[in-house]
């Protein structure tokens, strides 16, 4: 039987002011352009600077932001490290297989080769706490922190007394993004954050990047921020709304239990549909966040909305510029989680104070 | 061959992403490797790589490899005896 994930500790770099103390989406900032990089914090405040001039951006992100979280939950070890990434370290990728094209396979640069694997942040965060316990990082796609996620809570069922480090992190690359372009992919027609949904919304997503890592175990403290309950994937399904319903009966809930739902609307016209869905066929009345429209689209986006989430409920109060739809509620004691990716790898998270 | 040693710690500082040092900073006889700018073997390959690429000249033997990165001094007299 799996047990309930307690947080005891969270930080996000993303594209919004993340790392800014106390930050709560109450200052959105805009941008007019596609890809969207992430806000850099002052990474030498808490990364050595011998390690990092070596870190590419996805390293970086991710250990600043496990550093901060393991600060918040007043830690300096860790029992095991589990993330989830849906491309990895995609810069020292393409800097790889270039210089392979480009030399013909002669004098390669070692750094690109070594970080261009998928588990080069779980392997840096390991490093850099001196943890030699179980590591593990998670390439599902879309659905790479949610894999992360259940692997934390099946670990922690198996080993009740540990305490995880657990995140997800993905970074741009130039060339995959140029590819993703020429896929149709991308929104071309006036991209802009915060992107415009429902009856505004056209075809493509925004590109964006971002790191979040939680520190959790299965024991509460009085300092705890949250829980996850329950999390689930679907790589493909006809009917969301018989994927959520299942999912909640599985937890002896039904929608009435839900105090407010997080949607992955991203204002791509072509897939934002299936939220419309899922909202008026089960969550009509009840207050629906979303959270791709201020933080662009990537793989693990999902690590940042269960941050949210968890703030959320925290502050008893959803920020007005994510709130998409409902009223602003009178008390919060339960977020359902619910993204997908262009039609594939369905997500659903349950949270709970 | 002050010309060849500003031009070796300009693209050092940028092959080895050394952000917080400028070619000013860098003295022509400070130890690249230890007590000195304290790079590693990792770095040491780096610089067989650059030297490959940007001089044509290809070290097969690690026993050489460690007196030619000793300087930048050192580099840069290896650099004038063999360049191609």
């Amino acid at each position: 039987m799996i047990k309930p994930l307690y947080i005891h500790g969270m930080a996000g770099i993303s594209i919004q002011p993340t790392t800014e103390p106390g930050y709560f989406f109450d200052r959105i900032v805009s941008y007019a352009q596609n890809p969207i990089p992430a806000r850099d914090p002052d990474y030498k405040a808490l990364i050595p600077p011998l390690q990092l001039r070596r870190m590419n951006k996805s390293m970086r992100m991710a250990i600043f932001t496990s550093q901060r979280a393991l600060q918040q939950a007043g830690r300096t070890t860790i029992d095991a490290v589990i993330t989830g990434t849906g491309l990895g370290c995609l810069r020292d990728s393409e800097r790889f297989v270039e210089a392979i094209l480009a030399d013909e396979g002669q004098s390669l640069n070692p750094t690109p080769f070594i970080q261009s694997t998928h588990n080069m942040a779980a392997a840096a965060i390991a490093l850099a706490l001196k943890c030699n316990g179980y590591n593990m990082t998670y390439v599902n796609n879309a659905n790479s922190f949610e894999s992360a996620l259940l692997d934390g809570m099946i670990y922690l069922s198996e080993h009740p007394d540990k305490t995880i480090l657990l995140g997800a992190v993905d970074e741009l690359g130039e060339r995959t993004t140029t590819f993703w372009d020429m896929a149709g992919y991308l929104k071309r027609n006036e991209p802009t954050v915060p992107t415009p949904l429902a009856a505004g919304a056209t075809t493509g997503e925004i590109a964006a990047e971002g790191s979040t890592f939680f520190v959790a175990s299965q024991r509460p403290v009085p300092s705890s921020l949250g829980k996850v309950v329950a999390v689930e994937t679907c790589l493909e399904t006809d009917d969301s709304t018989i994927l959520i319903t299942r999912f909640l009966q599985k937890h002896g809930l039904d929608t009435s239990a839900i105090d407010g739902v997080l949607m992955g609307y991203n204002g791509d016209s072509r897939y934002d549909s299936l939220y419309h869905e899922v909202t008026n066929a089960q969550f009509a009345g009840i207050p629906c966040v979303g959270f791709k429209h201020v933080l662009g689209e990537y793989d693990t986006v999902i690590a940042a909305a269960l941050a949210l989430s968890i703030q959320i409920l925290h502050e008893q109060h959803i920020p007005p510029a994510l709130l998409v739809s409902g009223p602003q509620p009178q008390q919060l004691s339960r977020l359902l989680i619910y993204t997908q990716r262009r039609g594939k790898n369905h997500g659903l998270v349950l949270v709970e104070r | 061959m002050s010309e060849l040693t500003q031009e070796l710690k300009a693209k050092i500082i940028a092959q080895l992403n050394l952000e917080d040092l400028t070619v000013a900073d860098l003295d022509d006889n400070t130890p690249l490797f230890g007590d000195g700018l304290g790079l590693d073997s990792i770095d040491a390959l780096e610089l067989i790589v650059m030297l490959d690429k940007s001089y044509g000249i290809k070290l097969s033997d690690p026993k050489e490899g460690r007196k030619v990165f000793e300087t930048i001094q050192t580099m840069a007299d290896f650099i004038e005896a063999n360049r191609t």
